[in-house]
Order: C-alpha cells, then structure tokens, then sequence
C-alpha cells in the first residue's frame, strides 16, 4: 500500500517536471526563433498623460536621494508628474531627506505613515488615496529610473485592454560577488525569455509590483491591494486578469535594482516571495479555473505561474519518495521509474530547463562569459529550494492559524554594511 | 579500485564547474548590463545631434570658405562656406556646411550636407545626411542613406528613400512612391503630385459609442462612425470611411484606416498599419504616431500629426 502510494506520488512529480520543463523549452523556443511582439514605446506623445509616480520607503535613508533624483531628472513633462514617496514607519534618517525634498521640490509630495500597518500593501493602499492622477507608476527605493523610463512605461496605458504595465528588472550590483552574478543571470531569464514570451504567447505577462504601474481608478475599483498580502504584485497581476484586463510587458523599459549581497537576505527575500506567492495561489487558484474571461493557454499559464512556488518542496518530497522506496527495497537502483524522475528533473531544474533559458537570455543580452557560471545555478536552484520551502511552509502556518504574515523588507547592501561595521548611516 | 572510481566520479563532478571556476577567481564579464539611463526618445535625435556636433564649426567668427577636419575623423574633411551649390552629377567627398543655404544639383551624390536657411536637393541626388534650420527640398528619386532633418518644413518628391528616419519641425510633405522608416513631421502628409489633403465629406453620425470598443475578432467599424473612446481589435481592424475616433486605435493584426477617417490618438498595428486617401492621426495640437509594426502605407493625403514609424517597409503609396 505505501509502496503504491509512493510510486503514484513519484509518478506525478515526474509528469509536474515534465510539465515545468516543457514550458522552459517552448518560452525559449518562442524568444528565440519567433516574431516579437513589440510594446507601445516606439510612441511619440505630445499630449502624455499625468502621472503619480509613488515609491515606498521604509528606511531607506541610504537610497532614498538616488531614486528621488532619478525620478527629477526625468524628461517627462514636470506639470503632468507627481512623486508620492511613502515614508512607512522609518526610524532612520529617511523622514528628514524627503522633507527636505518636499521644501525643495514642488512636484514632490511625501505620504508620511506613522502610525497603522507597515508594509508595502498597506503603502500602495495609501498611494490609491492620495495620488492625483489614474497612471500609477510605483518603483521600490532602491530602484533608479532612466530619464526617458517614464514616458516608455507610461505609453503601455494607450491600448484600453491594459490595466497594469512592467517593465525590465537589471541588477546593477552584478559586479559584488558570486550570488549577486547568479541572480543577474536568473533575472536575464526571468525578464528577457520569461515575461517576453509571455507577453508575445499573449498568456500572463507578470506585474512585478515595481518598474511598472497600474490603472488607479481600476485597481480602486478591484478593492486596493490585500494587505495580508506580501505578494501584492502576483495578487494583482492574477486579479486584473480575472477581470478581463491584460498586463503587457515592456522589455526595454529597464531600470537598475540592487540585488541581495548575502545568502542571509536572499533566503529572506525569496521565503517572503514563497509566503506570499502561495497566498495568492491559495486566494486565485479556483477563480483561475473558472474564469469565464481567460483562454485555456492563459488558464494553464496562470496554474503554472500561481504554482511555481510550491514545485521545489514538491521536487524535494519526490526525491525523498525515492529514497523511501529505495530503502524499502521497492526501487532498484536503475528501474524505469526512478531513472525517468532523475532525468525530468535534470532536465526540468538542471541544465536543460531554465538553464537554457537563461542562456539564451545572455546570448540575447549580448553576454558572453558570464555563461560559464550556468552550471553552478545547480547549487542555488538547491539554496532557493530551501528557502521557498520555508515560505510554503510559513504560508501552511498562515492559513492554518489564521494570522497575518509580517512584512520583512530585503536588507540593503548599506544596511548590511552598517551591521558589519556597527556604525550608523550618514548619507552624504 | 574505489580510489579510481572516486577520482572519475570528482572529476565528471566538478568538469562543469571549471570554466566557471576560472570566471569567478579572474572575472571578464561581471559587469552589469548596460542600461542607457540618460536615453530619451527625441524623434528628432539625428539633427538634434548633427547641430550639436558641428555648432563650433558654423561660429560666425571664423574666415569662410575654409576646408577643416571634420570631428576629428581622419576619413573625412568639411568644406564651410556662406553658400554651396554642387553641380550636376558631381560628386563630393567632404561634409558640407553652409552658413546660408546649400544646392545640390540632379544627380550628385554627397556625404553629408547642411544649410543654415535651406538645403535642397535635385532629382537623384544620393546623400548620407541632409539637414538645415530652415527648410529641406528633395527631389525625385533622391536617396538618402541615413537621415533627414530641418527645423521647418520637409518636402519630399516622389520615388525617394529617406533612409532610417526623416523629421521636421513643420510639415513635413512626402511624394508618392517615397520608401521610409520613420518620419516625423507636424504633420507628415502623403502626397501624390498635384494634389492636396482630401476630404470626404462623409457625416460622422451614422453611429456612435460613448467609450472603448474592444473586439476579439477581426473587426471593422463602420464608415462615418464616431467613437469617443478607443479601439482594439485582437485581429485585423479596419476603421471605416470617414469614422471619427477621439482616443486611440490598436489592432494585434492589420489595420486598416479608411479615407478621410479621423483617428485624434495613435494608431498601432502589430501587423501593417495602412493610411486610406485623407485618412488622419493625431491632431494639431498633439503630435501622436502612427505605427506599423511590418509595415506602414501612407496613401495620397494621409496625414499623420506626429510620428509616422515602421520596423518593416514604409510607403508613401
């Protein structure tokens, strides 16, 4: 009986696998070889709409002048743009910066949050109150917009479809150490093959709660943003969706990010992305299923993107359910059974799934020797497993206990410098 | 026995890891991906550009005409004059700037060339760039390889390539037969010889829709049709004769805009995006574009407030 049920569970993993690694293969394939869906911002607009442009900030005092300066040198037109920085509950020296800019700068308008739930939901609830205008564009802290990145986002509102727009994440701290080079190449995958294919297939294209913004008025409308959410983004992007409303990607909308410098912030970040990717897989997985608005590709798309976050503990029990029947006596070493898992999940999570889809984003990025770390993702896909087990269970904790999951922003690499050093922060 | 086993097994283990290895210990490619963060779109940019680069070479006190290097390229020198005329067939390997106005006469063929007031060129002339603060005349068949500008008005005769982009700060007006990328113009108007803007005198009260109108199929509005929202269409979209429509207009397939339709936003088409007789996009007051993503077809007296752009072939018909 158990030796049954384990072979049924393996067989199923194994067709999960599958199922994740075709979808590698065929959005490589597609960016590759097929016809480019082209975004809006080839448009020339003598008559751009308002903008807000809000950014949330907690503690942020050691980035919060670059992101604020980026967004002033903006070419788009002063009188059509607003900057809504969110002061969530600082207690470092960010409430005094933007002050200074609000003094300063007449398009500068501080939200200061003291008291109330902290965290980004909460904050991006606040922006819906207060922003003038119906484009909302929202970049984290640590982001530094281009000057023409603006306009490029703001176009995608021209087509009446689209209720949110996203642009292209790029690690500007690359250079820092093997993690940080690591997770540059998954963010080449992700947005260069991932979303683009996405967005050319015409399936599910993710709004990725920076780099990109929404419709006010819709999302007002759709009731603002969960804040037992830490996944507001995949929340939204799914929501949006289900009303009918498409999400487009913009591929040459790129804007720098710092990435996470140590193992510490990167598992804290991703158990946060997993916690809260789950709760969303949780809140939309049945109303995926039965939405009368999305075509099937869209509906599968949809599963496998609300899924993603639970294959790696999935993988891991598939391997443990090997091992027992291993043991058990019940699985020769080379049977039919085990040697196809092995095999689907190389191909799905080693080398040939998302490793030639990263590889064919570098080739598209014009890099070249940086391929040779695609072997060692291996090793990290082993670090994000545990990690994203760790949000998957948190998530389990949540439903079960009915709690509300606590907002843990990503440390900067100035915070994590501070800590180091055990000075304060001082920005020049 | 175990020992070699153990050895074959670290070996395969760690072969893939080498290359790697050596790129972690001496690193030749960490760096980040180049984002232009100073980019902005100017659809202007060439000219622009071009004005920037050789202000210093146009100062008024500075003797004329003189032959000087030309931005430091060792290929190439430019010859400054008050005025320039090339004379037929000539060919001439220096950069051309005049204070006033340059002439180039049928069939000469020239690097680059601008006039301060005019510059003007005859029938088959071949040029890299041409360029002026004033107006910009090119005549039939005339082949430009890169870029056109001027600070006023374009005219353009028929059967002419204008290379990768062509902009004005007025009107600019475009013969039948002239091949594109993009041109940018207030507004850029098709012409064939003789003719002008054509109305069609079609009443835009056959039916209206107060917001978007959103199709999933091939779809078609009806001529004289006035919408004061949007339009999308998943597939091909054609806008009917004389239908009005006061947002944008965007088809994931061909579109199609009828005769002396009136489109105030932008036009996009996934597919090609062909402009009727007098059809027009965008509107004096608010330059917008007109995008062809495989093609854009610009028939007699369409007329397009803004940016007229295509990744594939664009034809004034």
């Amino acid at each position: 009986m158990v030796v049954a049920f384990l072979d049924i569970w393996v067989a199923i993993v194994v067709t999960i696998m599958v199922i994740y690694a075709a979808r590698h293969w065929y959005f490589t394939l597609n960016r590759m070889l097929m016809r480019q869906r082209p975004f809006y911002q080839d448009l020339y607009d003598g008559d751009l709409p308002a903008l807000s442009v809000v950014v949330p900030m907690h503690n942020e005092g050691s980035v919060a002048r670059a992101v604020l300066d980026a967004l002033l040198a903006s070419d788009y037109p002063h009188d059509r743009l607003e900057i809504i920085p969110i002061d969530d509950h600082s207690h470092d020296d960010t409430t005094a910066i933007l002050i200074q800019y609000r003094e300063r700068e007449t398009i500068v308008a501080p939200v200061f949050v003291v008291a109330g739930d902290r965290g980004k939901p909460n904050a991006m609830n606040i922006a819906l109150r207060v922003a003038s205008h119906d484009i909302v564009l929202v970049f984290d802290a640590d982001y530094t917009p281009g000057r023409g990145l603006l306009r490029e986002l703001a176009m995608g509102f021209v087509d009446p479809e689209v209720g949110a727009v996203m642009g292209r994440v790029v690690p500007r701290n690359t250079a820092t150490n093997l993690l940080t080079r690591l997770l540059s190449l998954e963010r080449s995958g992700g947005y260069q093959v991932d979303q683009q294919a996405r967005y050319n297939l015409d399936l599910m294209p993710q709004y990725g709660g920076t780099v990109g913004g929404f419709r006010r008025s819709l999302v007002s409308r759709l009731g603002g943003f969960d804040v037992d959410m830490l996944a507001e983004d995949t929340d939204l992007t799914l929501r949006l969706f289900l009303e009918g409303w498409k999400v487009v990607y913009a591929n040459r909308a790129e804007c720098y990010e710092e990435v996470p410098e140590t193992w510490d912030a990167r598992f804290t970040q991703l158990r946060r992305w997993s916690r809260g990717h789950n709760r969303a897989l949780y809140n939309n997985l049945l109303a995926v299923l039965q939405s009368k608005h999305l075509r099937f590709a869209q509906k599968v798309d949809g599963i496998l993107l609300l899924a993603v976050y639970i294959i790696p503990p999935i993988l891991l029990s598939g391997l443990a359910a090997n091992a027992l029947l291993f043991f058990m006596g019940a699985l020769p070493i080379w049977s039919p059974l085990a040697l196809t898992f092995f095999v689907i999940s190389y191909n799905a999570f080693g080398n040939f799934g998302p490793v030639y889809e990263i590889g064919a984003a570098e080739l598209l990025d014009d890099s070249n020797e940086r391929i040779h770390l695609l072997p060692y993702l291996f090793y990290l896909f082993l670090f994000n497993s545990w990690s994203v087990t760790s949000g998957v269970l948190d998530t389990v904790g949540d439903l079960i206990k009915d709690r509300s999951p606590f907002w843990e922003k990503t440390k900067r690499a100035a915070e994590i410098d501070i800590e180091t050093s055990g000075g304060p922060n001082v920005p020049a | 026995m175990f020992l070699l086993s153990m050895a074959i097994f670290i070996t395969l283990f760690a072969l893939p890891l080498v290359a790697g290895f050596l790129e972690i210990v001496h690193p030749n490619d960490d760096g980040r991906l180049a984002v232009d963060n100073d980019y902005m779109r100017d659809p202007r940019f060439f000219g622009n550009s071009f004005r920037a680069k050789i202000a210093s070479l146009l100062a008024t006190d500075q003797s004329v005409p003189r032959t000087q290097s030309f931005l430091g390229r060792t290929d190439e020198r430019a010859h400054v004059a008050r005025c320039i005329d090339v004379t037929a067939d000539a060919n001439v390997a220096e950069v051309l700037l005049a204070l006033d106005r340059i002439d180039i006469a049928d069939g000469a063929t020239v690097i680059d060339a601008f006039g301060k007031v005019a510059a003007t060129a005859g029938r088959n002339v071949r040029l890299r760039t041409i360029s002026s603060d004033g107006y910009v005349e090119l005549g039939d068949g005339t082949e430009v390889e890169r870029w056109v500008d001027a600070d006023d008005r374009l005219d353009v005769g028929r059967g002419c390539n204008l290379g990768v982009s062509a902009s004005a700060g007025a009107q600019a007006r475009i013969g039948s037969g002239t091949s594109f990328t993009r041109i940018f113009g207030n507004p850029v108007v098709a012409i064939r010889q003789g003719s002008d803007a054509i109305s069609e005198g079609i009443s835009p009260d056959f039916s209206a829709f107060d917001g978007n109108v959103i199709f999933e199929d091939d779809a078609e509005i009806e001529a004289g049709a006035a919408i004061a929202g949007s339009v999308k269409a998943h597939r091909r979209l054609t806008i009917g004769k004389g239908a009005t429509v006061a947002g944008n207009v965007i088809g994931r397939g061909d579109v199609i805009v009828g005769a002396a339709a009136r489109i105030d936003g932008h036009a996009f088409a996934e597919g090609s995006l062909q402009l009727d007789r007098g059809a027009r996009v965008g509107t004096p007051r608010a330059a917008k574009t007109a995008y062809g993503t495989t093609a854009l077809t610009l028939h007699d007296g369409a007329m397009v407030y803004g940016w007229a752009i295509t990744d594939g072939a664009g034809r004034i018909a």
